[in-house]
């Protein structure tokens, strides 16, 4: 479970980026974090991850307050980062056993040829990562955060560049993760995926939380019928 | 056509250029140009006083002609070497062929262009070689106006012969060959062809200051012989010998324009029959370079697990040893420095004993002696500490990683600790540049027992140089970058660590001042010293510990 208790943060004097934003992300669900560009998401998931330091506020994971017991918090998820381009000069292989070291993982065999083979890049993995096409970076960094088994995930837009099948193998992994009582956090702008995909969205806009909820909710909040990307729309054009 | 190649020709020198100058503020502009131009201004001196004294030691003899042809000859290999070094990246290298080729720009103004960039690099390396010694010719002969003319005309057509040469040679080996494709080999290839080239010039240099008159005419003439012995290789080194050395007018302009005509329609013909030489080998280095091997891992040996700090270790020296531009920018320096001031330091001293009179028997009572030894000793920490200077690992560990750096946070691993690792290259290195310094001290014969207090000494001054470069970085990190000669070529913070090391050097010579100290006495304050310092740092890196990363996000 991923807490986010009226967190804010600003780069600039008065300006915030992110504004009192309250969040509970519960096991068990597939949490989708939508917004248009520069609306906080990435603010939010670095604050999450404890790259950035809320200014007010705290970020609890599985009970672990990030700032207070941060290699406890940290061991409780796994982060996919918007860029995949992740030590370059690693081979595949090199950089999945150093994520194994890093975490401590036991079985790693099991593990990397399991989650390599599904996403198939078993065959490239003694190659450095800067050979990889966009999409097979993103599988290795995918099989990076995966590899310890956390019970939170946490992927900021981790769609882009995948092919069709990798792409159905995540969301199928994202589905079971969560059906195990276990938690997914992704942020995305492709909202098709996110109605398909998501138990509940939380959209933010200029820093602020607008809506939380599930999909049916915000119908009833908004009254109409529209799909999810025709309520987005509507609700940060008037943030 | 024309008007094409132009626009291309400063595509590709603007492109090739911003790779080092793209600092971002202005102040840091002026300040690299303002660098530049003191190092343009030392080499020019360098170049005018040796063309001086040349030109001196041949004007009562009535042979300045002859350093007319030696000088040609030193452009012309000069832009020859030059050009074989930088035509890989000019021609096949640059990242800008897979952008360029799918347009619509003719063969012919794409390697037009290319040429075009080469030929402005051996411009500006004519500029210090061939045209300030030119113009001391002209003033020390007091040569005629047309001299002057024709000088800069034969300087502007004479690198076309050796850049179309060195060119075509490359051309054939790219395209017929593999393992020249290999970008990263041929990088590191060229930048120790440098090295070893800056070091023969140094030792050349060092040695020349004290020659005497008649060695250096014995030298000339033996280079005249080759001039007259590659006038048949290079058919232009001959007409632009003729051009500027033939005291008939009407001679030395036929003699131009037969340089010029010949330089001209060389370039023509091969950048007409030359294009499909040319793009077989770049569409082969694209191939290499987008292809991966179908090499399967060892199973054995590719899940072994490793502690934390080792894993950690590993990644940092794989990361600076595979990318060629840190390895050359940040790690190279601190080996070939140091072995290149070992070597220049041996054979300057070889010749001072030789001249003096000194053989190695009189050194070897001087370092026996140990009135001497707090001299000595003081002396070896204080040229450790200067190789020190160039050991810039340290200094851009956090920037290395880029936008990467923000992994180090969200690890469940303590952020001092990962400093310490990331500090782990830059500490190795060090030691490794003072396993040089020891190398020559055992020449020299020192007692081991000086070089066992002076590595007992530089551990502890290791441990701040790693650190201090880290919490430097760590203060003002260049994340975003595009290219990664931003990380090293822009990073100010490299004078700090060289002035840090220039501050060690004066506190290690201070006991120089104290004569009748004991070299241990002397020995074991240097090191509690530098062991507090390197307590307190360690305290500062721990005690920090994540406040340090504030600056990465």
């Amino acid at each position: 479970m991923i807490t986010l208790n009226s967190v804010s943060k600003s780069y600039h004097k008065g300006v915030k980026s992110v504004d009192n934003v309250s969040l509970e992300i519960r096991n068990g669900e597939i949490f989708g974090f939508l917004g248009p560009n520069g609306a906080g998401k990435t603010t939010t998931i670095r604050m999450i991850t404890g790259i950035l330091a809320p200014d007010e506020g705290s970020v609890i994971i599985d009970g672990y307050d990030i700032e207070k017991n941060p290699f406890e918090a940290k061991r409780q998820f796994g982060f996919v980062p918007d860029s995949p381009d992740m030590f370059l000069n690693l081979k595949a292989i090199e950089y999945l056993n150093f994520c194994a070291d890093i975490y401590d993982v036991k079985d790693r065999q099991k593990k990397i040829e399991s989650l390599t083979k599904k996403f198939e890049i078993y065959d490239s993995l003694n190659n450095q990562i800067q050979s990889f096409s966009h999409g097979m970076r993103q599988k290795v960094v995918i099989c990076g955060a995966l590899l310890h088994s956390p019970k939170n995930w946490i992927l900021d837009e981790p769609m882009t560049g995948l092919d069709p099948k990798s792409s159905y193998d995540l969301k199928e992994m994202m589905r079971e993760h969560a059906h195990n009582n276990n938690c997914v956090f992704f942020s995305t702008h492709v909202l098709e995926v996110a109605e398909k995909l998501c138990d509940r969205v939380g959209i933010i806009s200029k820093g602020k939380l607008l809506f939380v909820g599930t999909l049916e909710e915000m119908r009833e909040h908004f009254k109409e019928e529209g799909t999810l990307e025709e309520l987005f729309l509507e609700m940060t054009e008037n943030a | 056509m024309l008007n094409r190649i132009s626009q291309l020709t400063k595509l590709y020198l603007k492109s090739s250029f911003s790779n080092t100058t793209d600092t971002g503020s202005k102040k840091k502009k002026i300040t690299y140009i303002l660098l530049y131009a003191f190092l343009f201004v030392y080499l020019a001196c360098f170049t005018g006083f040796l063309s001086y004294e040349m030109i001196n030691v041949l004007l009562p003899l009535r042979q300045e002609a002859v350093f007319i042809g030696l000088l040609l000859l030193v452009n012309i290999f000069l832009t020859f070497f030059e050009t074989i070094i930088s035509s890989m990246n000019v021609l096949y290298f640059a990242k800008d062929n897979e952008y360029i080729l799918p347009m619509p720009i003719k063969a012919i103004e794409i390697v037009s262009a290319k040429i075009n960039n080469l030929l402005i690099y051996a411009y500006a390396t004519e500029l210090l070689f061939g045209l300030i010694p030119f113009i001391i010719y002209g003033v020390l002969t007091a040569a005629s106006w047309y001299f002057y003319l024709f000088s800069l005309l034969v300087l502007i057509i004479l690198p076309i012969f050796p850049v179309l040469l060195a060119s075509l040679i490359m051309m054939i080996l790219m395209a017929f060959t593999k393992a020249i494709k290999n970008k990263s080999l041929i990088q590191i290839l060229g930048i120790i062809v440098v090295f070893v080239f800056t070091f023969a010039i140094s030792t050349f240099s060092s040695s020349s200051t004290n020659i005497e008159t008649a060695e250096m005419l014995a030298m000339l003439f033996q280079a005249n012989g080759l001039v007259n012995a590659l006038r048949g290789y290079f058919p232009t080194l001959g007409f632009a010998i003729d051009a500027l050395c033939k005291t008939n007018f009407l001679d030395a302009l036929i003699a131009l324009v037969i340089l010029i005509a010949m330089s001209v329609a060389l370039y023509f013909i091969f950048v007409i029959f030359c294009q499909k030489l040319y793009f077989r080998g770049v569409v082969g280095c694209l191939y290499s370079s987008s292809g991966t091997s179908k090499k399967k891992i060892n199973v054995k040996t590719a899940y072994r697990r490793s502690g934390v700090a080792k894993s950690y270790i590993l990644k940092e020296f794989k990361i600076l040893f595979r990318k060629t531009t840190f390895l050359t920018q940040s790690a190279l320096p601190s080996i070939i420095v140091p072995v290149m001031m070992c070597l220049v330091f041996y054979f300057s001293l070889g010749r001072s004993l030789d001249e003096s009179g000194l053989g190695m028997a009189v050194i070897s009572t001087f370092m026996q002696d140990q009135e001497y030894w707090t001299i000595i000793l003081c002396v070896i920490l204080a040229v450790s500490m200067f190789d020190s200077m160039y050991v810039y690992t340290g200094i851009t560990s956090i920037s290395r990683d880029g936008e990467n750096a923000v992994f180090m946070k969200y690890i469940p691993v303590s952020f001092a600790w990962q400093c310490v690792y990331k500090s782990v290259p830059n500490f190795a290195l060090l030691i490794l540049s003072e396993v040089f310094v020891v190398i020559l001290c055992l020449m020299l014969q020192v007692p081991v027992v000086l070089i066992v207090l002076a590595c007992l000494i530089f551990i502890p001054y290791s441990i701040i140089h790693s650190l201090i470069s880290i919490i430097l970085d760590l203060r003002k990190p260049k994340l975003h970058w595009s290219n990664e000669y931003q990380v090293v070529k822009n990073n100010m913070r490299i004078f700090l660590i060289m002035v840090i090391a220039l501050l060690s050097m004066i506190i290690t010579l201070l006991p120089l001042f104290i004569s009748t100290v004991s070299v241990y006495y002397v020995a074991g304050i240097l090191f509690i010293f530098y062991l507090i310092i390197a307590i307190i740092l360690i305290y500062y890196v721990f005690k920090k510990d994540f406040a340090l990363s504030k600056n990465i996000y």
